[in-house]
């Protein structure tokens, strides 16, 4: 791209103006900087989240019996596919960070203010999404943590007066979380969802560029120096992005993606929590007991919460800006980052109520470890059990009353050393206690 | 233009070369970033290694002669994440040695499933008309190999079908 003016393309001449032009090649005021570039990488992000989701959805089935082993086939037989999962796991989690940021730096800018309420207002919007997507897509695996989080979470909706049960089977699409609720999630988090999400976004970019970047707080009247957003800006932008992207891909290699056991709804000992970025949610709910107060934690307070940032630049009218002559707007963030902080803090730190009846170094706690070892080092992928998983093995359904655990254990971490032509890989790695649990578990398939 | 109005267009000049280079570098590496896992997984299918194939009882081996014979059978198979269970349909024909040949019940030219014609001692693709005779090579029309077929083998006065074979192969 070259300056002066430029002969249409061929192209350009067909649609009409500048493909992006005006979008491109406009000017930024320029102390635009980092603080500016958490818009783009939310825009990255959920990129991201696109098209790797196009991708897991081809390879998954939305319903009870068949999405989790769609999962597993998803870690053990797609190329890349731990990447791939990995990538939208913990970019989900990013997007929630990245966007709560982007909010709050808006907020302490005043960048809100006239003209651009409706671009505020389309944010508020946004974020409510990327939430909807977090709670829907966090079903899908159909895990036990996966399971348990979205029963306690529709829950919540129950607990609205009056219409509480009818608003809670229309959340769950029937009376228990089940193969409705799966699909009705499914079908939510990639229809329904992007449908709402392409339009407001477009919206919001079209308002950041029709009132363009909002200068300086305080620098409002003075003339403004600029920069091109193309490539100046930009290039900065793609440079945050390319962090953001090395910390998921950072976040996949160590930690890949936690593995759980495939959700039981029988369970009784499970303990339900709520991924991270709902766990203040969830204390704040334990502040809010009882008939009366239920369901103002529950309803009222997020909804006045909801309303007032919607409402938000058509309450606060003044022109100021700058943060320090903001004292009471300046208060309500401080107070609500900590509030949101300090519960999230106490949640993952107070063990829910009813902690697991299975105590620990018992032989029900050693089994279950053990199923989490199975199903963490991927067995099915080559073992079926019950039914279950891939048959290139043996069958593994009665392996307990054929082995003893001596056996089972050379067979694990050396099948050579038991059987010469064994295609098993060698499973050596495995810790001394992880290695018991799984055996503890195999012994109990008889 | 003075000298410095000159000397200052020189770096706003290699100012903005630099960012279009950093921008299309940057652009360029974070599209390979998230492409090759999306894209990677996307042709997945295509780097898949076929399943092995395992020996399944098709019928009594004495039940099918040189008269070729629809042949069902309980066909238990793994495909993605699902076990199927299903119903399968192979003809069969044991030849003049004593061999008998399993074919897939596909046309090789675009996959309809044929028949047996007993008075015209031919099978019969209706779809284009293709015709094979009791040994699956092409008599007339347009497949462009013989029939499809599995390795069998006798045991215990079973028939069993092994692993899939393109025709001619």
């Amino acid at each position: 791209m070259t300056e002066g003016p430029q002969h249409p393309s061929w192209l350009e001449q067909r649609l009409g103006g500048h493909l992006f032009g005006g979008f491109l090649n406009r000017t930024v005021p320029d102390e635009t900087g980092l603080p500016h570039t958490l818009g783009s990488a939310t825009l990255f992000l959920l990129v991201v989240q696109v098209v790797t989701g196009i991708v897991l959805a081809m390879n998954y089935a939305a319903t009870p019996e068949h999405a989790y082993d769609s999962i597993t086939f998803i870690m053990a037989q797609v190329l890349l596919g731990p990447v791939l999962r990995g990538l939208h796991h913990w970019g989900s989690s990013a997007l929630v960070i990245v966007v709560g940021l982007h909010m709050l730096r808006v907020f302490v800018w005043g960048s809100y203010k006239a003209p651009r309420e409706v671009t505020w207002m389309a944010g508020v919007a946004l974020l409510l999404l990327v939430m909807a997507f977090a709670f829907t897509g966090y079903l899908l695996p159909w895990t036990q943590r996966s399971y348990w989080a979205t029963v306690v979470g529709t829950k919540i909706v129950g607990t609205v007066p009056l219409i509480g049960g009818w608003l809670l089977q229309v959340v769950r699409g029937q009376v228990d979380v089940g193969p409705v609720t799966l699909v009705r999630f499914y079908a939510i988090h990639v229809l329904l969802l992007p449908a709402l999400l392409v339009p407001l976004a477009i919206l919001h970019l079209y308002l950041v560029y029709r009132h363009s970047i909002a200068p300086a707080p305080g620098n409002e009247a003075t003339v403004r120096k600029t920069k091109r957003f193309y490539p100046d800006q930009l290039a900065e932008d793609l440079g945050v992005s390319l962090v953001i992207v090395l910390i998921l891909f950072g976040l996949t290699a160590v930690w890949g993606v936690p593995t759980e056991v495939r959700a039981d709804p029988s369970s009784t000992t499970y303990v339900p929590r709520p991924e991270w970025y709902f766990l203040f949610f969830f204390q704040l709910l334990k502040y809010f007991q009882g008939p009366v107060w239920e369901p103002v934690g529950v309803v009222l307070l997020p909804l006045v919460v909801i309303l007032w940032l919607f409402v938000l630049p058509l309450i606060d009218r003044r022109q100021e800006r700058r943060p320090r002559r903001r004292p009471y707007a300046m208060a309500s963030a401080a107070v609500a980052v900590v509030a949101l902080a300090g519960l999230t803090y106490l949640g993952s730190v107070q063990a829910p109520p009813g902690t697991p009846t299975t105590p620990a170094g018992s032989p029900q706690a050693l089994v279950a470890r053990g199923h989490e070892v199975f199903v963490a080092n991927k067995c099915q992928g080559c073992h079926v059990v019950k039914g279950e998983g891939v048959a290139f093995g043996p069958e593994l359904t009665h392996v307990g009353s054929r082995y003893t655990a001596d056996k089972l254990a050379k067979l694990i971490s050396n099948p050579l050393s038991v059987n010469p032509q064994a295609g098993m890989p060698a499973f050596n790695n495995l810790s001394d206690a992880d290695l018991k649990a799984l055996i503890a578990y195999l012994l109990t398939l008889k | 233009m003075t000298p410095g109005h000159a000397a200052g267009a020189v770096v706003r000049e290699e100012r903005r070369a630099f960012f279009t280079r950093m921008f299309w570098g940057l652009a360029g590496l974070l599209s390979a970033l998230v492409g090759i896992p999306v894209l990677g997984a996307f042709l997945s299918p295509a780097f898949r290694p076929a399943e092995k194939a395992r020996w399944i009882a098709v019928g009594p081996a004495d039940t099918f002669g040189e008269e070729p014979k629809l042949a069902h059978h309980v066909h238990p198979s793994h495909e993605g994440w699902v076990n199927v269970t299903g119903e399968m349909q192979v003809w069969v024909v044991r030849n003049a040695p004593g061999e008998y040949k399993i074919f897939d019940n596909h046309c090789t030219h675009l996959g309809c499933p044929y028949h047996w014609e007993a008075t015209e001692h031919r099978f019969l693709c209706p779809c284009h008309n293709g015709t094979f005779a009791a040994n699956g090579n092409v008599i007339s029309g347009p497949p462009p190999r013989p029939l499809d077929y599995f390795e069998s083998k006798v045991e215990a006065g079973t028939l069993y079908m092994g692993a899939f074979h393109r025709g001619g192969a």
